[in-house]
């Protein structure tokens, strides 16, 4: 419950607040930064929070519904997977997975909202361990540990 | 592991946790992924306004709260990054203040000048008293009197005018500098002529106390009256005759005494000089 007020506060901020974190015209994607720190510690709540908060940003900012919901539900799924095939709890790999995500996120958009830039990726690993602290502390005692043989 | 009662019933061996985890998420992102392109083709054909005006209600001031809140902490962030911005602005501003407070004192300066020239010309002298204007730049001290500064060319002896008014002698000069001892100054003395309605009284001006004239020396059976015009008589060769000195402001006689004496009231003060001709 906390966890998904916590997404709906991030949306808002993502949407109105945006414009207080802009460097040089580069604003992060923080909707995508938590998504994605949910994805790595919560991966199986991650699904549902995505598809919801892409759903509220999609009524917000008045785009076609599903447009962020199914973004957000991609860039979720490419942390699931690739999480564990990698480095697993790794630095590199978080890295790597975000810069991924910065990239590919407002591709899968077809948001320009300045395209792909290397500033914004930059940004999001910035804003990435905040976020990843934030979520960790609100999941913290009720992480899924799952261990194959 | 409290999350993970959906998986309840599905789970023989641990080893299949993590294969029945991926394919529930599997599901699940499938679902939900059909899920968004549904609504996204439906938005696109058409239209879910409705929907959208309805969450709208709910949502919208939520967002206005948040838009206001973020241009409260826009304003106070910018407000504090531009203080010192401000503060540099200020400071020149307040230079080019006292710029402008110079520049506006010297344009007053100027104009009382240029009134007072033009009010020179228009008073009716001999041409051939020769006027220079000369600036007033202050007051000095000197064996107890008090003498005033002007700036201009001048040289020792020559009269200083005001007008048709006479404002005292030339004393002493030092490069463009001169002073000026004024009929107010004790050591003055000025042959003046008292113009009475009926006759003509000859007597001396002298200054006295720093503000103040007196006409001394006035035979006691002369006729002198309040209002009495006094100008110089032109009889010591010092100043020419005719110009104003005041008018007899009180007459005070003692019986037995020769000579009687009268204060004289003068239009202008040493505070008023700003412009001074010398003659």
């Amino acid at each position: 419950m906390l966890l998904t007020l916590l997404t709906i506060l991030i949306v808002l901020i993502d949407i109105t607040w945006g414009p207080l974190f802009v460097i040089r015209g580069i604003a992060p994607d923080v909707l995508l930064v938590w998504v994605a720190a949910v994805a790595i510690l919560r991966p199986c709540k991650v699904l549902r929070l995505a598809f919801v908060a892409g759903l509220l940003k999609d009524f917000l900012v008045g785009c076609f519904l599903g447009t962020h919901a199914g973004a957000l539900l991609v860039m979720a799924g490419l942390v699931l997977v690739f999480k564990d095939r990698l480095f697993q709890n790794k630095l590199m790999t978080r890295v790597v997975l975000l810069g991924i995500l910065s990239l590919s996120y407002p591709v899968v958009v077809s948001w320009s909202r300045g395209g792909l830039s290397v500033g914004r990726v930059l940004y999001n690993l910035v804003v990435f361990p905040l976020i990843f602290m934030l979520v960790s502390k609100v999941s913290s005692g009720n992480e899924i540990l799952i261990k194959a043989d | 592991m409290t999350h993970l009662k959906w998986l309840n019933g599905q789970i023989n061996h641990p080893s299949h946790v993590a294969v029945v985890f991926f394919d529930s998420m599997k599901k699940r992102f499938i679902i939900f992924f059909i899920l968004s392109l549904f609504l996204n083709f439906t938005d696109r054909v058409m239209g879910l306004d409705g929907a959208k005006r309805k969450v709208g209600v709910l949502v919208n001031p939520l967002q206005l709260g948040m838009v206001e809140a973020r241009m409260g902490v826009q304003e106070a962030f910018s407000f504090l990054s531009s203080l010192p911005l401000v503060y540099r602005e200020n400071l020149q501003l307040q230079e080019s203040l006292i710029k402008y407070q110079e520049i506006e004192i010297e344009n007053l300066e100027l104009m009382q000048e240029n009134i007072i020239l033009r009010e020179q010309m228009e008073v009716d002298l001999p041409q051939e008293w020769m006027l220079e204007p000369v600036k007033v730049v202050g007051f000095t001290e000197k064996a107890g009197e008090r003498l005033v500064l002007v700036r201009g060319q001048a040289s020792q002896g020559q009269a200083v005018v005001l007008g048709r008014r006479l404002i005292g002698e030339v004393v002493s000069t030092t490069g463009l500098l001169s002073q000026v001892r004024t009929i107010y100054s004790a050591e003055s003395r000025v042959a003046v002529s008292i113009v009475g309605k009926e006759e003509i009284v000859e007597a001396l001006a002298e200054g006295k106390f720093v503000s103040e004239v007196y006409a001394v020396n006035i035979l006691a059976e002369k006729e002198v009256n309040v209002g009495d015009l006094v100008v110089t008589s032109g009889a010591a060769g010092k100043y020419p005759r005719g110009l104003v000195i005041g008018e007899i402001e009180d007459v005070s006689e003692e019986s037995g005494e020769v000579y009687k004496i009268a204060k004289v009231k003068l239009s202008w003060s040493l505070r008023q000089l700003k412009t001074v001709f010398v003659m």
